[in-house]
């Protein structure tokens, strides 16, 4: 009882947050800080080609504050990460480590589309702009949805097998073993707590960074199209790089709380036996968000 | 320009938007990466009727900077376009791909009112913003008598945010005409996403609401 109550707390407190409009009012102090930090990067650019003194570091402080208050917006892999952080089992350290790579990824991505596109053909500036956001958007949308998929799968096999483990109490007589479980995940018979985690090993790391990664930042693209006609090859990868390490800073944070309200939930749950359902019943929850979240982007992506 | 420069979806069926924005919080997909303040100006012909509209957008010094770069423009030492580099931006702006709208919308006494192509446009640089003013037509001019026009300046995705800056101006106007701006009322958002949200349940197609929409300013004509 109690682990279905923390969750749906939890549950409900997402619901809250959502209804009551709050992101809302989130999004647009964003927008308006975002839109003073773009100012801030254009005139920094521009002192930086002039050689002004001083420029370098303007330009850099305005990007890290950018690539901040831009995170705060949709998208930035702020669910995937944070529904990570939710339903597996790492750490802070780990969790944070993979927000910064998958938003130093992102810039990476960034950096290879332009430069790489300037670089080996006649790339247009709105051929980079339309392959970020007609292509490589609903791409990632894509990616993000299959993990959502995956960690549902997850869930409900650990639950699936929590079941079956509970049902062998009464028939650990039988010879032979009840492997049969249809979702067919592997070792379904004892699943042990690192099977459970949503995050195993470096494969799920790497989809986790590369469904972030695909789809470049288009504030990462304009600065970069900036100072490659500017020539400003070098300020331009400073530029990204520094803006990825301002949103991965911010989706540390979401990936912090996350955590944390993982740790919560857990605890309150209680008995060791609920406890042990809670990380499925939390990843079955993050998962199908993180489903729906991502099919309701495709859709948007995709409605030309 | 940047419509077509930065590639971007539009709004799409009515309903699909209305749904979408029924399933997901509008900041979800309300993600504004280009700033444009502006307006628009009402233009009336020789009989005093309402023939059209000038609309005023000036990017924001970043979006500008980026245009002005993919387009291989360089300011003159003043830091103004030159003839050459006017007519860049002003072809940029004014090839309008498919299903773009123009982020400018007019309604007559709640009617929805088509408007044509951009007409008569020009682009200026000052300082670092980029402005573009472009005229559209009505297919009829409208008689002004008790007139109530209401024109609206929007992108539906919301990647562009439109902020009305610009105080509308009336040309040949008839006596008896007055325009005035309603600025967008952060607290007002959230009782219109709920009416979206109603109108869906209701039989009759949603009109047009998507996420741009809702956070508009509106740009009002009043005609005695």
């Amino acid at each position: 009882m109690r682990l279905i109550l923390a969750i749906s707390v939890l549950a409900l407190i997402g619901l809250a947050v959502w209804a009551s409009g709050a992101m809302d009012v989130a999004g647009r102090w964003a927008a308006g800080q975002q839109r003073e930090f773009q100012n801030a990067m254009a005139a920094a650019v521009q002192a930086v080609r002039t050689g002004t003194p001083g420029a370098w570091a303007t330009l850099l402080g305005a990007c890290a504050a950018y690539g901040f208050v831009h995170a705060v917006g949709p998208g930035h892999g702020k669910y995937l990460i944070g529904g990570a952080g939710l339903a597996s089992r790492a750490g802070t350290g780990r969790m944070v480590a993979l927000a910064l790579a998958s938003s130093l990824a992102q810039a990476g991505t960034a950096i290879l589309l332009v430069y790489g596109g300037f670089l080996l053909f006649e790339m247009s500036a709105s051929w980079a702009v339309g392959t970020a956001e007609k292509v490589l958007a609903p791409l990632s949308y894509a990616a993000i949805l299959a993990i959502g998929g995956v960690l549902v799968w997850r869930a409900l096999c650990t639950l699936a097998a929590a079941g079956q483990r509970a049902d062998h109490a009464h028939h650990h007589g039988d010879a032979h073993h009840h492997h049969e479980i249809a979702c067919g995940c592997g070792h379904a018979h004892a699943p042990t707590p690192a099977q459970a985690a949503a995050v195993r090993g470096w494969r799920d790391a790497a989809a986790l960074i590369a469904g972030i990664a695909i789809r470049p930042c288009t504030g990462a693209i304009f600065v970069l199209v900036i100072a490659w006609r500017m020539d400003l090859h070098l300020a331009g990868v400073a530029s990204v790089v520094t803006m990825g390490l301002g949103t991965g800073a911010f989706v540390s944070l979401v990936a912090v709380s996350a955590v944390a309200a993982r740790g919560a939930t857990i605890l309150a749950a209680g008995a060791p036996r609920q406890a042990a359902l809670a990380l499925p019943l939390l990843q079955l929850l993050a998962g199908s968000t993180i489903a729906l979240v991502s099919a309701s982007m495709i859709w948007w992506s995709l409605a030309a | 320009m940047v419509k077509r420069l930065f590639g971007r979806c539009f709004g799409g069926p009515a309903v699909a938007a209305g749904i979408l924005v029924a399933i997901s919080p509008a900041t979800l997909t309300a993600h504004p990466h280009i700033f444009v303040d502006g307006g628009a100006d009402f233009l009336f012909d020789g009989e005093g009727r309402l023939a059209g509209i000038r609309v005023i957008w000036i990017y924001d010094a970043f979006a500008s900077l980026f245009t002005l770069e993919a387009l291989e423009i360089s300011p003159d030492e003043a830091g103004r376009l030159t003839p050459e580099g006017v007519a860049k931006v002003v072809a940029d702006q004014t090839t309008w791909e498919d299903g773009f709208e123009g982020d400018s919308y007019l309604w007559i006494g709640g009617e929805e009112i088509e408007l044509g192509g951009p007409l008569a446009a020009d682009a200026s640089l000052d300082g670092q913003r980029l402005s573009v003013v472009f005229e559209r037509r009505l297919a009829e001019p409208v008689p002004v008598d008790g007139l109530q026009a209401l024109v609206k300046l929007y992108d539906p995705t919301y990647y562009f945010a439109y902020f009305t800056t610009h105080a509308p101006v009336l040309e040949n106007a008839p006596a008896g005409c007055a325009a005035d701006v309603e600025e967008f009322q952060p607290d007002s958002m959230l009782a219109e996403l709920q009416t979206t949200l109603m109108a869906l349940s209701r039989e009759e197609t949603p009109e047009q609401e998507n996420v741009g929409a809702l956070f508009a300013d509106r740009i009002y004509l009043r005609c005695d």
